[in-house]
C-alpha cells in the first residue's frame, strides 16, 4: 500500500489578534509564507507540488475567495498547482493534512502541501452575518449556535471541573511553552516573517503602521503565576472561564509537505513522519470540548493501537477545562500531554492549530524517540478529530 | 465688505478676514470672501489673490453659534465658498498666521497654495463637538499629509504647529518673518513662473493598505471611544477619500456630518462646550466689576484637601502659606505635596526645576499672625461648625482687612460661617473637589452678604488656577453634593430591595458614569456619608435612609482606606472585588428588616438613581441655588463623572423629554410614597409651557 510521509513543516510565529503583529496581514501573505518555507525545507521543486490544501475556520474576507489558491500564487508556485480551502473549524489544519495524505494514498498524487491559515484580526469582526442562523435549528438545537465560551462553561458545570484546576493548567501551559521557547524547541518549525502592522501608541493615542520582523510566538508570558491567573475576571459574570485558562486569539499559518513515501526515498528526502490515520466523531454541541473522547477510541480501534502505544499527545488547548476532562476520561498520562504548552500560551488560530500541532508533534516525537504521536482537538458545533502519525 | 478688508498690492489682491474675535466663518464673512474673489477675478490688473487673517488668527472656523440655525445653511455656505475659491481662474493663496482651525483650515485647503508662519496653529477640532470636519477636511487632508497623519490629526482634534507640516503638500512655504511681504513676493513669483493652479482635489492618494489600516483603526477606536460615533465616521470619511472620486467623497463626508449633527451625543457635546463657557457669567455681576488682586494665599489645614488646594496656587506661581496646629502635621502635609510632584516628575510631566520652584513657593506656619499679609485664605479644616467658628474668629482677628476669607466646606452653612467674622461680605465658599489638584470643578458659594467684587475675584482666580467655577447660593450640600445625596439614598433603597452594589454600579457605569455610587463611596470614604447622615437625622428627621450603609460603617467598612467597604480591596489595591461577606450581611439585613426581595432591572436602577439627580437638580434650579441648568450640568460633568456624551443630568432630561421624566418620577412616588419623588414644580411648569430645562 502507498504510504504518505510528511517531509517538512514550517509556520509563521503566532501573533496576538488585533494588537499583534499580523493585525494588517492578509491571509494569502501568511499562508504563502508558511507554504513557501515548507517547500524550501523539503528541498523539492515547487512545480512538483500538485495541490495546496489549506484549512481555515472562517474562510471569508481576508481569508476568503478560496484562500488556498491565492496562497499558491502568492507563494510563487506555477499556475499548474491547485488550491483548495477546507473547513472543519478548529480541526481544519489537521483535516487538510489528512486529506493531503489521503490524496497521496488514494489518488497516487506525488506531492501535496497541507496546512492551515487564520487571520482572526482581519476576519472575525467583519464576518457576513446574513442568514447566519437557520430558524428551525435555533428552536430544535439552539446549542449549535452557542459561543465556544458557553460550551466551555457547560463542560465545567456538567463535569464539575473546578476553576482552580483550570487555572493551574493555564499556568502549566504558559510555563511549559516558556521553557520550550527558551530551549529553542520551536525553532525548527517557525519561519520568521516581515510584515507591516498597525500600532496604537498608548500615550499619544496615535494610530500608525510600522514594519516588524516576527520570529517568536507573541502569546507566551514567561512570568505567569497561579496567583496572577486566579485574579483574572471571568469572561462571563459568575463563570469560571478566563483569559488565563482559555486559548488566546491569534493569527498565523502553518504548512507541511506530504509526499509519496517511495518518491521521498528515491529522492533521498528524509521524512519527519508517516500518516497513519484520521478519525472524527460528533457529540452534543453544548459540550463540544469533549469531542476528543469520542474520536480517539475510533482512531485507535481502526489503527489497531492501544492508549499505551502512543508516546506523545497534542490535545488542542481550546480551554483548560476540556483538556482536563479529555485527559482524565481517556487516561492520557500528563507527562506526555502537551509537553511544550499549547494554545493557552501560543494562541489558537483555529484553522492553523491542527497543522501546527502535527508539525510540532513530529519534531518533538523524534526528539523523544517515540513511535506514535496523536494530534487531537475539539471542534465547534460538537465534534472531535484525531490524527495518528508514526515518527521517523 | 465690512467683514473683510480688500486691498490691492501691485498685481495682488489681498483679502484680509476681519471678523473679531476669531474670524468665525459666519454668513456675513462668507459673503464678503465670495465678493472679494469675484472682484479680483473681474479686475484684469490682478494676477493672484491672497486670503489672510490677523497675525494672531487666520480663522477659528465655522461660526458654531450658527449651528442649527438658518444662517448656517444659507448660501453661500462654507462648501460653496471653497468651491468658488477652488474654481477661481487666478491662483488663490491662503496666508496663515496664528490660529487656523476647523472651517478656517478647510478654507485654506480649498486654496491653490498655502503659506504659513512656522508657529501657526492648525487643527480640525470638530471631533470635540462630536462631529467630523464638514467642508472637505476629511477629503483634502489625506491628500496633502497622507492617510495616517490625517487620520490622527482629525481624530485627536488637537492643534499642531505649522512647522510640523514642513515637508508635506499642506504648506508650500513657511515664512518666519516679514510675513505679508514674503507672501506677496511668493504670489508674484507664481505669476512670473506661470504656475498652474494646484487643486488638492486633483491629487491622488497612494495608500494600498488602506483597508487593513482603516479596519485596524476602527477596531481600536471602537474599543476606546465606544459611545462617540464621530470617531468611526472620521475613518469612514477617510476611507471615502481613498476609494471614491473626490465629489462622491465630499458627498459622503456631508452625509456623515449631517448624521452626526443629529445625534444626541453631538448635541450633548456642543451643549457642554457652551455650558462651560457660560459658567463664568454671573447674572447680577457685570463683567467689568473690579477684582481684588491675589498675590499670596493662606491655606488652613495641611491635610489631603489643604495640600491639594495649595498645589493649585503654586502651580501657577502664586505663593502660599499653610497653617497647621503642629509642626508634625505640617511636615506630613508638605511631604505629601512633595511626593505628588515627584510622581509627576517620574511620569515626565514636570521638570526638577519646576518642582523645586513650586516647593519654594510654599511656606508653612503654626501661627495665625503669619497670615496677616495674605490676599486670600482658604480654610480646609475638619467639617465641624465649632472648629470652623474658631478658625474664622482667628482669621478675622489676624488677617488684613480687604483679604478674601474662603471656606472649603462641602456641607456647612456659609452664611453662618461668614457671621463668625465682622466682615461677612469678604467671606465666600470655595468648594474644591478631591483630589483638589486634579479635579476641574470649583463650586463658588456666595453667601447672603458676600460682596460682588469678592465673587468676581473668586471667578477670575478660579480661571487663573485652571478650574471650572460654578456659582451657587447657600443650601445644604450646594449643587453637587445635594444632588448626589439623593442619588446615593436611592441606590441604598435598591440595595435593600434586592440589588447588589456591583449590579447597581455596573448598571450606572454602563449608563456612562465614570464610577458607580458604591465604588465612588468606597473611594471617598463611607464614614463621611455616615457623619452627614447622623447630622441629617437631627436636622431632617423625616428623611428616610437605608440603614444598611450605617451597618457597614459600624462594621468598620469605610472603603478603600480600610481595605473593605462596599467591596473588598486586597493589599492596598484599588481594584473593587465583589465581597461575599457583604452579600451575606445584606441578606441578613433584609431578613431582619423583613424586606420583600424582588428582581431589579438595570433600567430601573438607572432611572431610580439618575432621575433622582434630575428631580433634585430641577429643585436647585427652581430655588435659584444655581443660576442656570447648564451650570448644574457642568458640576456633574466636571465633578461627578457624568458622561459627557449625555450632556449632564438636566440636558439628559431634556433629551428624553420632560413628559417621560415626570411620568417616571410620579410612578416612583406612587411606589415609594417618598415625598422626594413628587416631580419638581419646575419640571411640571416647563412641560406645561412646552419649555425645556436647558433651553436647547
Amino acid at each position: 500500500m502507498t504510504e504518505a510521509v510528511i517531509v517538512s513543516t514550517a509556520r509563521t510565529p503566532l501573533a496576538k489578534s488585533w494588537r499583534g503583529s499580523f493585525n494588517m496581514t492578509h491571509g494569502a501573505t501568511l499562508g504563502a509564507h508558511a507554504v513557501q518555507a515548507a517547500i524550501a525545507r523539503a528541498g523539492i521543486d515547487p512545480a512538483e507540488v500538485e495541490d495546496i490544501m489549506m484549512g481555515c475556520a472562517n474562510p471569508e474576507g481576508a481569508t476568503g475567495l478560496n484562500i488556498a489558491r491565492q496562497i499558491a500564487i502568492k507563494a510563487g508556485l506555477p499556475v499548474s498547482v491547485g488550491g483548495v480551502t477546507i473547513n472543519r473549524f478548529c480541526s481544519s489544519g489537521l483535516q487538510a493534512i489528512a486529506m493531503a495524505a489521503q490524496s497521496v494514498i488514494v489518488d497516487q498524487v506525488p506531492i501535496v502541501v497541507g496546512g492551515g491559515v487564520e487571520s482572526i484580526s482581519c476576519v472575525q469582526l467583519e464576518m457576513n452575518q446574513h442568514m447566519l442562523f437557520e430558524p428551525s435549528l435555533q428552536v430544535t438545537k439552539p446549542e449549535l449556535y452557542w459561543t465556544m465560551l458557553q460550551t466551555a462553561e457547560q463542560v465545567a458545570k456538567r463535569y464539575q471541573i473546578s476553576k482552580d484546576l483550570q487555572d493551574a493548567y493555564g499556568v502549566r501551559s504558559q510555563l511549559r511553552a516558556t521553557r520550550a521557547q527558551e530551549e529553542g524547541l520551536f525553532n525548527h518549525e517557525i519561519a520568521p516573517i516581515k510584515v507591516t502592522m498597525g500600532v496604537a501608541d498608548s500615550s499619544s493615542k496615535a494610530l500608525f503602521t510600522k514594519e516588524v520582523t516576527v520570529s517568536t510566538d507573541e502569546g507566551i508570558r514567561p512570568n505567569t503565576t497561579l496567583e496572577g491567573v486566579q485574579k483574572i475576571t471571568p469572561a462571563l459574570a459568575g463563570g469560571v472561564i478566563t483569559a488565563g485558562n482559555a486559548s488566546q486569539f491569534s493569527d498565523g499559518a502553518s504548512a507541511v509537505v506530504v509526499m509519496n513515501a517511495t518518491l521521498a526515498e528515491k529522492r533521498g528526502v528524509e521524512p519527519l513522519g508517516i500518516f497513519r490515520g484520521f478519525a472524527v466523531a460528533g457529540c452534543e454541541p453544548d459540550e463540544m470540548g469533549i469531542g476528543p473522547i469520542y474520536a480517539i477510541p475510533k482512531l485507535l480501534k481502526r489503527t489497531g493501537l492501544k492508549m499505551s502505544d502512543i508516546g506523545l499527545w497534542e490535545l488542542n488547548e481550546a480551554f483548560a477545562v476540556q483538556v482536563l476532562y479529555c485527559r482524565d476520561q481517556l487516561g492520557i498520562p500528563d507527562e506526555i500531554l502537551n509537553v511544550n504548552g499549547g494554545a493557552i500560551a501560543m494562541g489558537h488560530p483555529y484553522g492553523v492549530s491542527g497543522a501546527r500541532m502535527v508539525g510540532h508533534a513530529l519534531i518533538e516525537g523524534k526528539r523523544r524517540k517515540v513511535k506514535y504521536v496523536v494530534v487531537t482537538m475539539c471542534v465547534g458545533g460538537g465534534q472531535g478529530a484525531a490524527g495518528l502519525f508514526e515518527v521517523c | 465688505m465690512g467683514h473683510t478688508l480688500f486691498e490691492i498690492k501691485n498685481n495682488i489682491a489681498v483679502i484680509t478676514l476681519n471678523h473679531p474675535p476669531v474670524n468665525g466663518l459666519g454668513y456675513d464673512l462668507r459673503v464678503a470672501i465670495v465678493d472679494g474673489i469675484a472682484s479680483a477675478i473681474k479686475n484684469p490688473a490682478i494676477g493672484a489673490i491672497v486670503i489672510t487673517g490677523s497675525d494672531k488668527i487666520f480663522s477659528g472656523g465655522a461660526d458654531i453659534k450658527e449651528f442649527g440655525t438658518i444662517k448656517a445653511i444659507t448660501e453661500p455656505h462654507l462648501q460653496s465658498v471653497i468651491r468658488v475659491i477652488e474654481n477661481c481662474p487666478k491662483p488663490v493663496i491662503a496666508a496663515i498666521q496664528g490660529v487656523c482651525m476647523g472651517g478656517g483650515l478647510e478654507l485654506a485647503l480649498g486654496c491653490h497654495y498655502r503659506v504659513a508662519s512656522p508657529s501657526a496653529s492648525l487643527a480640525l477640532p470638530e471631533i470635540k463637538l462630536g462631529l467630523i470636519p464638514g467642508a472637505g477636511g476629511t477629503q483634502r487632508m489625506p491628500r496633502v499629509i497622507g492617510v495616517e497623519k490625517a487620520l490622527n490629526f482629525i481624530l485627536s482634534g488637537d492643534p499642531v504647529p505649522a512647522i510640523a507640516f514642513k515637508e508635506t503638500r499642506l504648506l508650500d512655504a513657511l515664512f518666519e518673518s516679514q510675513f505679508l511681504e514674503s507672501t506677496i513676493a511668493f504670489a508674484e513669483q507664481l505669476i512670473i513662473d506661470k504656475k498652474p493652479l494646484q487643486r488638492i482635489r486633483d491629487l491622488e492618494i497612494q495608500y494600498p493598505m488602506h483597508e487593513s489600516f482603516l479596519q485596524f483603526s476602527k477596531n481600536t477606536v471602537k474599543a476606546i471611544a465606544a459611545p462617540y460615533p464621530a470617531a468611526t465616521r472620521v475613518i469612514d470619511a477617510i476611507s471615502a477619500a481613498i476609494t471614491l472620486p473626490f465629489d462622491e467623497g465630499i458627498a459622503k463626508e456631508r452625509e456623515y456630518f449631517l448624521e452626526l449633527m443629529n445625534t444626541s451625543v453631538s448635541r450633548a457635546m456642543r451643549y457642554a462646550f457652551f455650558a462651560k463657557r457660560n459658567t463664568t457669567k454671573v447674572a447680577d455681576i457685570p463683567s467689568q466689576t473690579p477684582v481684588r488682586e491675589i498675590k499670596k494665599v493662606g491655606i488652613i489645614g495641611a491635610g489631603t484637601m489643604g495640600g491639594g488646594i495649595a498645589m493649585n496656587f503654586v502651580n501657577v506661581g502664586i505663593p502660599v502659606i499653610i497653617l497647621e496646629t503642629s509642626q508634625e502635621k505640617l511636615t506630613k502635609g508638605l511631604t505629601t505635596i512633595q511626593s505628588n510632584y515627584e510622581n509627576s516628575l517620574k511620569k515626565g510631566k514636570l521638570t526638577q526645576e519646576k518642582l523645586d520652584k513650586r516647593m519654594s513657593l510654599i511656606q508653612s506656619t503654626t501661627e495665625y499672625k503669619d497670615l496677616h499679609d495674605v490676599d486670600l485664605v482658604v480654610e480646609a479644616v475638619f467639617e465641624d461648625i465649632h472648629v470652623k467658628e474658631q478658625v474664622f474668629k482667628q482669621l478675622d482677628a489676624t488677617v488684613r482687612m480687604g483679604a478674601i476669607l474662603a471656606t472649603n466646606t462641602s456641607t456647612l452653612d456659609v452664611n453662618q460661617i461668614a457671621n463668625f467674622t465682622k466682615r461677612p461680605e469678604d467671606v465666600i465658599g470655595l468648594h474644591f473637589f478631591s483630589p483638589a489638584n486634579v479635579m476641574q470643578l470649583l463650586e463658588v458659594v456666595r453667601g447672603e452678604k458676600t460682596s460682588h467684587d469678592v465673587i468676581a475675584s473668586a471667578m477670575k482666580l478660579a480661571q487663573k488656577i485652571n478650574k471650572t467655577p460654578v456659582v451657587c447660593r447657600v443650601c445644604d450640600g450646594f449643587i453637587g453634593n445635594r444632588m448626589v445625596e439623593q442619588y446615593l439614598r436611592m441606590a441604598g433603597f435598591l440595595l435593600e430591595q434586592g440589588a447588589t452594589p456591583w449590579q447597581i454600579d455596573k448598571a450606572l457605569e454602563d449608563f456612562g458614569m465614570v464610577m458607580g455610587p458604591f465604588r465612588m463611596s468606597d473611594l471617598a470614604g463611607n464614614d463621611i456619608g455616615w457623619a452627614i447622615r447622623k447630622r441629617r437625622a437631627i436636622e431632617y428627621p423625616e428623611m428616610r435612609y437605608s440603614k444598611f450603609a450605617d451597618l457597614i460603617c459600624e462594621a468598620g467598612r469605610y472603603g478603600q482606606k480600610t481595605g473593605k467597604g462596599w467591596y473588598l480591596y486586597e493589599n492596598g489595591s484599588r481594584k473593587a472585588i465583589p465581597d461575599p461577606e457583604l452579600e451575606r450581611m445584606l441578606v441578613q439585613f433584609r431578613a431582619e428588616e423583613k424586606i420583600q426581595v424582588r428582581e431589579i432591572s438595570d433600567v430601573e436602577i438607572v432611572q431610580f438613581c439618575i432621575f433622582a439627580l434630575i428631580n433634585e437638580g430641577a429643585r436647585i434650579l427652581e430655588e435659584g441655588i444655581a443660576q442656570r441648568a447648564s451650570d448644574i450640568d457642568i458640576v456633574y460633568l466636571t465633578g461627578y463623572g457624568f458622561p459627557l456624551y449625555r450632556g449632564g443630568p438636566l440636558k439628559y432630561a431634556d433629551e428624553i423629554g420632560l413628559f417621560q421624566v415626570i411620568q417616571v418620577c410620579s410612578k416612583f412616588y406612587e411606589s415609594t410614597q417618598d415625598q422626594f419623588w413628587q416631580p419638581a414644580k419646575l419640571l411640571q411648569d416647563s412641560l406645561a409651557q412646552s419649555k425645556t430645562l436647558t433651553g436647547t
